[in-house]
């Protein structure tokens, strides 16, 4: 199959949103742990 | 001690641990439950009944972490003590006084603490409220949390008759002046009654003095907010404020909204805030990004398609093009590939069965459309170009004079929805051939009213009149069509029509004529079917009248096909046998062996070497004759012959080679 602009682009567009939904299920936990973190610092104080 | 005898049984006393309002504080073992206690007298007459009430299971029911647990009542005549889990530790009275530098974050996470032992003690049916709430009530266990102790259970066990206290700078404005007037908790002043915002203004009050560090007379007295938000923080000190208001509306108006302040605390930080902001930034951006992805996507489906199709478009312009310089057989790989890149079109497969119908391949175009297009599911057959197809096919069955089954098709072709003028023309054509003339008049009626050109109608007349026998008549027809045509396909079915007429008549010299004349009206592109006709002509003219100019005109145009393409068995056959007619026997060979290479062995080809071989032999003086090669080729088409003969037509020129054979082994020229 030849790889021509429109599977490129198909391509690109997959890669792209599997990549940032991936980011942003990671961000879930990562966020959380950031305001925790943040909180006992703050609470901390 | 009265107590300590009466019940020494259950309790051991250990030691005193003080004296609160009501009376002695006692640190005890209850040997039952094996733990350490704390007996305390409760303040308050006519107390005695109320232990045996409901109220006093509920408060031996009461389970929370930062409470002390309720285990009994004792009652020694008036006196009645409450026996409660001992709490060790510190109060916060006791951490003050050693100076504790109370953090910002302690206080939060105890405040939250406070707020959730009153709000499970405010949710009790019926409320209870603490109504003493001081740093000496609050103790912090070696654990780090805290647990409220001492709450009024007098106030709780008797309605409207309890003992109020207040410790100065820590109580409530209404529970002051209630106090102070010497009524009962339910007396409503200048404030509410006693309710559970009283219990918020004491931890606000508390909270304020471990803050701070200094203590407020009364109500009257206004705190020092700014101090207290230097001490914490502007947000901290807004809520003491908010717990410390004169009027209770203006407080908090449950524990739990109060708990949910100091929750909120630590997240109205402005670091906070930044973080949760750019968090929500970076999901934003994501979420845009995820949406700019899949309209990008969108986009790359939309542009594969058009690849799809371009690529389609240009490999049915390549087989168009292979098609018409002859090449069916790169024209077929072109096909093949079209119908992988979208294969429900039938542009390509239009390409395919004109291509067939060109070669006069009629049966396999009608069995393509037949087969390959109608029964393949792929294929989109509601779609105009199928009625192109459905012409194909009955043009296909039109030339092998199957007239009705070239009718049925054309109707098929209708119902499709083809409305060309030019179909209803051949429609017509059809019909007069299969016998329904008048029909096929009317037909044709209808197509001039669809804008059948002159020229197309001229030559429909000539076909119907040509089916009726009407041979003068067609003749000036297909001349009149010939003459107002610029359609090289229309001049050129009009001079084939009229080349069969003349045949059909036996004019085979105004044939040749007409072909001839045909040849130079046309291009090169048009002129397969009048060479082959050319070709016929000039045989025939040869056997009729041994005229070797008509052979050798017929050669040369059966080379020209050759050279055009065009080449089948059959022009290899023709050169094979004309070349030998006008005694050029190599060049026969010549030919014979370029079938054999092409098409590979068969009896015909073996049949003419062994006939070439006959001519040669009797070129020669007699003594010189060898007619072995003869017998060989003959051994061998007669096998071939007679292996393929069952089902298949007898050929008189094995016959004739039989003959000649016998003739041979008659004269001994074989041993």
């Amino acid at each position: 199959m030849e790889l021509t602009v429109g599977w490129i682009l198909t391509g690109i567009s997959v890669a792209g949103f599997a990549g940032c939904l991936a980011a942003l299920l990671l961000t879930r936990r990562i966020f959380r742990k950031q305001r925790e973190r943040l909180l006992e610092e703050i609470e901390g104080e | 001690m009265g107590i300590l005898d009466k019940f020494s049984d259950t309790y051991e006393i250990l030691g005193k641990l003080g004296e609160g309002s009501g009376g002695i504080v006692y640190k005890a073992y209850h040997k039952r439950l094996k733990k350490e206690v704390v007996i305390k007298e409760m303040k308050g007459k006519s107390l005695s009944a109320a232990v045996d009430r409901q109220e006093a299971d509920i408060l031996k029911n009461l389970h929370h972490m930062y409470l002390p647990q309720v285990f009994d009542f004792l009652r020694d005549g008036d006196r009645v003590y409450t026996v409660m889990s001992y709490i060790p530790g510190k109060s916060f009275q006791q951490l003050l006084r050693e100076h504790y530098p109370f953090t910002m974050g302690q206080l939060v996470r105890w405040g939250m603490q406070l707020c959730s032992a009153l709000n499970y003690l405010h949710s009790q049916k019926p409320p209870i409220i603490h109504s003493d709430i001081k740093p000496a009530n609050i103790m912090l266990t070696p654990q780090g949390n805290i647990c409220l102790i001492d709450f009024n259970i007098s106030f709780f066990l008797k309605e409207g008759n309890a003992v109020l206290g207040y410790t100065s700078g820590y109580t409530s404005p209404e529970q002051y002046i209630v106090v102070l007037d010497g009524g009962s908790g339910s007396r409503v002043g200048r404030y509410a009654a006693i309710d559970e915002r009283t219990d918020i203004y004491s931890v606000g009050a508390t909270f304020y003095h471990l803050a701070t560090g200094k203590k407020v007379k009364d109500y009257r007295e206004p705190i020092d907010k700014a101090y207290l938000a230097e001490c914490t923080s502007q947000a901290f000190s807004e809520i003491i404020q908010k717990a410390m208001e004169t009027e209770p509306d203006k407080r908090f108006q449950s524990a739990l909204e109060m708990f949910r302040a100091f929750q909120g605390l630590s997240r109205k930080d402005a670091r906070y805030r930044a973080l949760v902001r750019r968090q929500h930034l970076i999901r934003g951006v994501l979420v845009a990004a995820m949406a700019g992805f899949i309209l990008l996507g969108g986009y790359g489906v939309h542009t594969i398609r058009q690849e799809r199709v371009d690529r389609y478009n240009q490999l049915v312009e390549e087989q168009k093009d292979y098609r018409e310089a002859g090449d069916y057989d790169q024209a077929e790989k072109t096909h093949e590939e079209a119908v992988k890149v979208l294969p429900s079109s039938l542009e390509s497969y239009y390409q395919s069965a004109l291509a067939l119908y060109e070669q006069q391949e009629y049966q396999a175009c009608i069995d393509f459309v037949d087969y390959d297009v109608e029964q393949n599911e792929k294929l989109d057959t509601r779609r105009e170009r199928m009625g192109d197809l459905y012409y194909l096919e009955a043009e296909s069955h039109f030339a092998l004079e199957d007239y009705e089954e070239a009718v049925r098709t054309f109707e098929k072709l209708f119902r499709t929805g083809g409305y060309q003028a030019e179909y209803y023309r051949d429609y017509a054509i059809a019909l007069a051939f299969d016998g329904q003339t008048e029909k096929g008049q009317e037909v044709l009626d209808e197509a001039v009213e669809l804008g059948l050109t002159e020229d197309s109608v001229y030559y429909a007349r000539g076909e119907i009149k040509k089916a009726r026998q009407e041979y003068d008549g067609a003749i000036q027809d297909f001349r009149a069509c010939i003459s107002r045509t610029d359609s090289d396909s229309l001049k050129e079915r009009a001079y084939l029509q009229l080349s069969d007429i003349y045949e059909t008549q036996g004019y085979d010299q105004s044939q040749r004529e007409v072909l001839l004349e045909a040849r130079q009206a046309l291009p090169v592109e048009h002129q397969m079917a009048l060479i082959q006709k050319l070709i016929q002509v000039d045989i025939d003219l040869a056997d009729r009248t041994g005229d070797s100019a008509s052979r050798q005109e017929a050669v040369s145009l059966l080379e020209e096909v050759i050279a055009q393409g065009w080449d089948t068995y059959d022009t290899y056959n023709n050169l094979a046998v004309l070349n030998e007619q006008l005694g050029n026997l190599d060049q026969a060979a010549g030919y014979l062996d370029q079938m054999l290479e092409k098409y590979g062995e068969d009896y015909n080809i073996y049949m003419r070497y062994a006939f070439l071989e006959i001519d040669r032999q009797e070129l020669l003086p007699n003594r010189e004759r060898d007619y072995g090669t003869f017998a060989s080729y003959y051994e061998k088409a007669s096998q071939m012959y007679y292996a393929q003969l069952e089902g298949n037509d007898t050929d008189p020129q094995m016959q004739l080679l039989e003959n000649a054979y016998q003739q041979v082994l008659a004269g001994g020229w074989l041993s």
